[in-house]
């Protein structure tokens, strides 16, 4: 029993030193009762430290426990829209418009819908080509929070998708008074464009480019400096623009396709057939593009497997009870069958009378043969006064066609001297045609 | 193919439909959701606001260890991780109002702009490859600062030209001798006074559990607790007498202060797409639909506006916390809310806080007053001596809302006053005073009171 | 194209993942002698459309396994594996609208020689800058596997089914790393003996069940009591169960004439024993990153294994000793006392034997008190974390006392009847008992630390 005496002490002497060590360790180990350390060496470095990911896990892990919380609801979808948007995975769409909806389904603040998942609807909607419902959404929204600056985004590219400039404008117009930010001088830039007006549209993109937040906005704005400097005829330019968009964000497709095309028309063919492929291998919209570049080169088979892949993406979208007219229509008109795309394109021209659509449909007309009417449309196209290089040559090789040589002349040179590159085949067929004209002038 | 029930299957069928369509317009549609509401600290997810022009903090008070002057602080662009340099908007007016007569007019301005001095203009610095490894350090700074005071019926008086803007932290290699930078971007002001301008620890402060029960079923935020971050400030130490109505700061003690940041349009004129005067007003107090509306009102118009006051004495958030934390609002009107955000206490008005404390209509010179939204302070409030935290929910009369100080807990104070408190009873424990919250800097003893900016770990 | 819009009508949806989404699956696992990487590529109908098999499928399954075996790296400490493609197939699947998705299974695998803890690094970059689901998983199988960054199950099934909950996002897993050392994970423990598995199960639970209360956002007073009462629970069903020694101790106490007072001494010393062990474990595993908790567990199981089956042997010696001058008294009380001056080995079979025993019985601090204390720690409630290893000790120690008591009841009933005879062989059996089950522990223990 003595022995026990003498152990037990000791073993308590143990027990209550490893006590005391675990309690008060040194260097704070252990002591963690001050609240979580600083987690900013374990943040992945990047540039915001509200990730876009980051914030998409907390809003989650948010809404886990609180699910009736309707403002949380509509950011996340927001945010996955924006996810959607920049990584171009598409998983997100589907996510975004189910948390839009979980967040209309509650009721918010004075009993109305929350206000941002009303304005995310539309931007879903408008992402969709649904651009009715993206102005019907953008209305509404506009009716129950006409301040809420961010509604006027949605309801500006809704009515510019629909050819309703003026309504367009106004609706900028309100943007850029209440807000002067980064979606209202894009949006801004892009108005200008289609009207022709170079100077100012790059002015608002120089202004957003001094406030891109971030990598993925410095690189969309950069894009489109480089979209600006390629339509008005400046690969080199261009080009500059696109590497500094991909410097800020290697993997923004857009640019990626940009770089290519600006680089084939530099004559770096090699570099641009390399940019394409990892442009559609990212997001499968420069498919027609590229495969008129294979085919420009010669490569009638690497061609025909990017047509493939577009009528799949045609298929797709058919399956699913959406009908992208537009593309499809242009892609027919050059590559299929006209007649297609004239249907197809009168389609889309009663949903909405873009100088877009205006265009592809005199486009197909002429392909068809109806080369009256194709006029008509292509008046319509150039509207606007837009400066683009492909409505000019469109219209050009409509005018000769109807015998009226001067018009003609002048749109095809018109085309060349805006952007002599506007497309691989087509400013070649451009610049045969004109030299046609001047010998048969002479 | 992929086994999944009907109702997913429908889910997928819209993500099908959404992923065909994304052949070209998403790529032309520019960042739709851009929803940035430029107020107190916690609004949208930093991707999306714009930061440059997000006021997150506004602090003025009595300068503990020169209480002749009042130190104003104005933060923008919240959020910043150590080590990387952040850039004001050269297109903004970044500007301090100084309202003594309690109409909601600035009888005094302060106006900062921004320059670039980069030599490679138009690349923001987060995109720039830095390649200064230990080359001079002013090639750092990308921005110098001019400050104009603009005063009505005077004209405008530039001043600071070409002023020093505190860079970051950049850590020893690179910045080394911090402290000295700082120093250097401290200066004097002619006239008396001082200004700083450049980054700083972030001095906000507050309880955690009182952030999240305020700011309940508003846009999210996820706050880390404890990450520290910095802030870029706009400092100011101004004798008490160039603010006070007539320059008589004991017979005119109570100025109403508040910031704005205007951005200039695609033509040359400004538009406010900030305001900031007490803490969380715009977030809590107007209804999510108003809030961007708000940031681009002025103070004058606020009575006849029909937004500032309404809101006030009904604010729809009231409720939200209240059945969050089994508590009862009281009941609108609110007239106890208009007193302390917009008309300041005093026992003339008949408000349900009899208490004389930082309404303009204690000025000798004053006679009528404005419902107006703006932080308030009392000038001739002595200084405590044991400030606390609570500010005048524990008797501290030098605490916000009289002003606001940078230790002021001014989350839970707003959550109790959205309670009801002090005209009421409310609920005053609906936060533990022992709760863990946090300061992550120590805050300085002398101008401009911040703490060096936080660097990454070593 | 429009009569393939038609017949599309059958297939029901598209890639729920988008249809050009690239997705990507690696299944390691590690054996003894190499690890085999089972790599799935999921491929949309887009990106199925754009890389359109040339030749043959097993040729072009081929060819694409040795493009992705390109991509992929592996790393044992540090040096590269060599990876080689074992299989390869390539399937399509029906997708939408009468287009097709495709699915390429690849088979690699790479040598490896896990005879001690090998750290293993894995990277997938296949197509890395396609828009798509990224999943690895990990599984040892005859090695056992530990820090590992990545789960042991796919949440696909393999890229058979995603899941679509809003609240999560697709995974983008394009790395792994982990741990592998020999030994034979939990399938060791569980062999043999009936019925533990559902105890696993059942004290699985409740420790998880401890774990949630402790990481309870506020720990009231009722939540507090409630897991110091789990925990003690915890503890006695730990003492329970087989494969410690501690129900050895019972029998010993029962075969020794075990007085209350020694049963005390024992489970007294079983609380402080084992309430140190996790403390001082726990400390080193938070302070130092390099201590591997299971190292120092096997270690300890080897000590204790070790000291039980000395105990046995000194027990067994002096059982035969005793036995041979004919005291048909066995195990008396006074035993220790009586052969204590001349045989210096057989000193203090007594007491401090019974207290030896008890430290035996302790010193392998059980995991699950271990995983409590932690993760107290974690979240700033040390002290609280603590008392809990204390209640856990305590509640071994209930077990053993009542496992004593009712043995030596048992004992008692059962040595009145037709037994009786063999009562001068009940201190030799228990001291061969207790000798087998130390060796027993001594073996098991050295197994995994091999």
């Amino acid at each position: 029993m003595t022995h026990v005496r003498r152990l037990l002490p000791l073993l308590s002497c143990l027990l209550l030193g490893c006590t005391l060590l675990t309690l008060f360790a040194p260097g704070g180990v252990l002591r963690r009762d001050d609240g979580p350390p600083p987690r900013v060496e374990g943040r992945p470095k990047g540039w915001s430290p509200y990730e876009l990911s980051e914030y998409i896990e907390d809003a989650q892990e948010h809404l886990r426990h609180h699910p009736d919380d309707a403002a949380t609801w509509a950011s996340l979808g927001g945010v996955y829209l924006e996810q959607a948007r920049r990584s171009a995975d598409v998983t997100y769409y589907g996510k975004a418009q189910g948390a839009f909806e979980r967040s209309l389904r509650l009721p918010a603040d004075d009993g109305g819908p929350n206000i941002d998942a009303v304005i995310g609807m539309g931007a879903l909607a408008n992402a969709k080509h649904d651009f009715t419902g993206g102005l019907r959404w953008a209305e509404q929204a506009r009716n129950a929070a006409p301040y809420r600056w961010a509604l006027y985004g949605v309801l500006t590219d809704a009515y510019l998708e629909l050819g309703d400039y003026e309504r367009a404008q106004s609706a900028l117009r309100r943007m850029l008074q209440g807000r002067p930010d980064l979606a209202s001088f894009t949006r801004a830039a892009r108005m200008e464009h289609l009207h022709g007006r170079t100077g100012p549209a790059r002015t608002a993109l120089e202004r957003a480019r001094e406030i891109a937040g971030d990598p993925a906005e410095y690189a969309f704005v950069l894009w489109q400096l480089g979209e600006l400097a390629w339509s008005g005829g400046d690969p080199r330019a261009a080009l500059g623009f696109y590497e500094q968009a991909l410097a800020a964000d290697r993997t923004h497709a857009p640019s990626l396709a940009g770089r290519a095309r600006a680089e084939a028309a530099l004559g770096r063919t090699g570099q641009a057939l390399r940019g394409y492929a990892a442009a559609v291998a990212r997001s499968p919209s420069f498919v027609v593009e590229y495969g008129e570049l294979l085919e420009h080169l010669g490569d009638r088979a690497g061609a025909r497997r990017q047509y493939t892949v577009f009528s799949g993406q045609l298929k797709l979208l058919a399956a699913n009870g959406i009908n992208d007219d537009l593309a499809y229509g242009r892609f027919e008109a050059d590559h299929g069958d006209p007649d297609t795309a004239v249907r197809h394109l009168r389609a889309e021209w009663a949903r909405r009378q873009s100088v877009e659509v205006a265009d592809a449909l005199a486009w197909a007309l002429h392909r068809a043969g109806h080369d009256t009417e194709a006029a008509g449309y292509a008046a319509r196209a150039a509207r606007l006064g837009g400066r683009d290089a492909l409505f000019a040559y469109h219209r050009g090789e409509i005018e000769r066609a109807l015998g009226h040589t001067g018009a003609a002349r002048a749109q095809l040179t018109l085309a060349l001297s805006i952007n002599p590159h506007f497309s691989p085949d087509g400013a070649a067929r451009a610049r045969a045609a004109l030299a046609r004209l001047e010998s048969d002038a002479t | 193919m992929h086994h999944t029930g009907s109702q997913s299957r429908r889910a997928w069928l819209l993500i099908a439909a959404a992923s065909t369509a994304v052949l070209t317009t998403t790529a032309l549609l520019g960042p739709a959701m851009r929803a940035g509401e430029a107020t107190s600290h916690w609004d949208a997810p930093a991707t999306f606001a714009d930061k440059q022009i997000d006021a997150s903090d506004l602090y003025a008070f009595t300068s503990p260890e020169n209480p002749d002057t009042v130190t104003i602080i104005a933060d923008y662009i919240p959020f910043q991780i150590p080590h990387k340099p952040y850039d004001f908007d050269t297109n903004t007016r970044y500007e301090v109002h100084i309202d003594n007569t309690g109409t909601g007019k600035p009888a005094i301005t302060y106006r900062w702009t921004f320059q670039k001095n980069s030599p490679l203009p138009g690349v923001p610095s987060f995109i720039r490859k830095r390649t200064h490894q230990a080359g001079p350090v002013d090639s750092l700074v990308e921005q110098s600062y001019t400050l104009t005071k603009l005063q009505e019926g005077k004209p405008a008086q530039t001043l600071v030209t070409n002023g020093y803007v505190a860079p970051t932290d950049m850590g020893p290699l690179i910045t080394p001798g911090y402290s000295r930078l700082r120093q250097k971007a401290v200066r004097d002001l002619p006239g008396g006074g001082k200004v700083f301008t450049g980054t700083a620890a972030d001095p906000f402060y507050s309880d955690n559990d009182a952030v999240n029960t305020l700011r309940f079923g508003l846009r999210f935020f996820p706050i880390k607790s404890g990450v520290p971050m910095n802030v870029s400030s706009l400092a100011l130490q101004l004798p008490k007498s160039e603010l006070a109505l007539g320059g008589d700061a004991s017979a005119n003690p109570v100025v109403g202060i508040w910031t704005t940041a205007s951005r200039k349009s695609l033509g040359s004129d400004h538009r406010q797409v900030s305001r900031l005067g007490n803490p969380n007003y715009n977030e809590v107090i107007i209804p999510l639909v108003e809030r961007d509306r708000f940031n681009t009102l002025r103070p004058e118009n606020d009575e006849s506006g029909g937004l500032v006051g309404p809101s006030t004495l009904d604010p729809h958030q009231a409720k939200v916390v209240a059945d969050r934390v089994n508590a009862k609002a009281p009941p609108a009107p609110r007239k106890d809310l208009e007193e302390i955000y917009l008309t300041g206490l005093t026992t003339q008005r008949d408000g349900p806080i009899k208490e004389d404390l930082n309404s303009h209509l204690l000025n000798r010179d004053v006679s009528d007053i404005s419902r107006v939204e703006e932080l308030r302070l009392n000038m001739s409030t002595p200084l405590a001596a044991n400030p606390d935290k609570w500010g005048i929910l524990k008797g501290d009369k030098q605490g916000y809302p009289n002003g606001r100080r940078l230790i002021d807990d001014v989350v839970t104070i707003n959550l109790r006053m959205l309670l009801g408190e002090p005209a009421g009873n409310g609920k005053p424990d609906v936060v533990n005073e022992n709760s863990p919250a946090f300061l992550w800097k120590p805050i300085s003893d002398s101008f401009p009171y911040l703490a060096l900016p936080v660097t990454a770990a070593p | 194209m429009i009569a393939a819009a038609a017949l599309a009508g059958v297939v029901l949806a598209a890639h729920p993942l988008g249809n050009f989404s690239v997705n990507h699956y690696d299944g390691l696992t590690v054996r003894h002698d190499r690890i085999e990487d089972v790599a799935i590529v999921d491929s949309a109908e887009i990106p199925t459309l754009q890389d359109p098999p040339t030749g043959p499928a097993e040729l072009h399954a081929r060819r694409a396994c040795e493009e992705l075996r390109g991509d992929v790296a592996g790393q044992a400490e540090g040096r590269a594996l060599a990876w080689r493609v074992e299989e390869a197939s390539f399937a399509y699947r029906p997708g939408a609208a009468g287009l097709r998705t495709s699915r390429l299974t690849c088979r690699l695998s790479a040598p490896i020689r896990v005879d001690r803890p090998l750290t293993l690094t894995f990277a997938n970059a296949h197509r890395a800058d396609a828009v798509g689901w990224r999943e690895i998983t990990a599984i040892g199988s005859g090695v056992r596997l530990r820090d590992s960054s990545v789960p042991s199950r796919s949440m696909s099934d393999e890229l058979r089914d995603y899941p679509s909950d809003l609240l999560s996002s697709p995974p983008d897993v394009r790395q792994a790393r982990l741990t592998a050392e020999p030994g034979s994970g939990e399938r060791g423990t569980a062999a043999g003996v009936p019925g533990v598995d559902v105890i696993t199960r059942y004290t699985g639970t409740l420790a998880d069940r401890l774990n949630a209360v402790i990481g309870a956002e506020r720990l009231t007073i009722p939540l507090g009591l409630l897991a110091l009462l789990l925990s003690l629970v915890l503890g006695a069903v730990h003492a329970a169960m087989p494969g410690h020694g501690k129900t050895v101790m019972a029998a010993y106490l029962a075969g020794r004439d075990g007085r209350l007072r020694d049963a005390c001494t024992v489970a007294a010393t079983v609380t402080l024993t084992h309430t140190a062990g996790v403390l001082v474990l726990g400390l080193l595993v938070t302070i130092t990153a390099s201590v591997a908790g299971e190292v120092v567990l096997g270690w300890l199981g080897v000590v204790s294994g070790l000291l039980i089956a000395l105990i046995g042997t000194a027990l067994l010696c002096s059982a035969l000793r005793s036995r041979k001058p004919g005291h048909g008294h066995g195990h008396s009380h006074g035993h220790g006392h009586g052969h204590g001056h001349g045989h210096g080995h057989g000193h203090g079979h007594g007491h401090r034997g019974v207290v030896a025993l008890g430290v035996a019985g302790g010193l392998v601090p059980s995991p699950s008190a271990l995983v409590v204390l932690l993760g107290a720690m974690a979240l700033g409630r040390t002290a609280f974390g603590v008392m809990t290893v204390v209640c856990y000790g305590l509640g071994m120690a209930a077990t053993l006392l009542a496992a004593a008591l009712v043995l030596r009841r048992f004992r008692d009933l059962a040595l009145a009847g037709r037994l009786r005879r063999l009562r001068p062989y009940t201190a030799t059996m228990t001291a061969a008992l207790v000798l087998l089950v130390g060796t027993g522990i001594t073996v098991r223990a050295m197994a995994t630390l091999i």
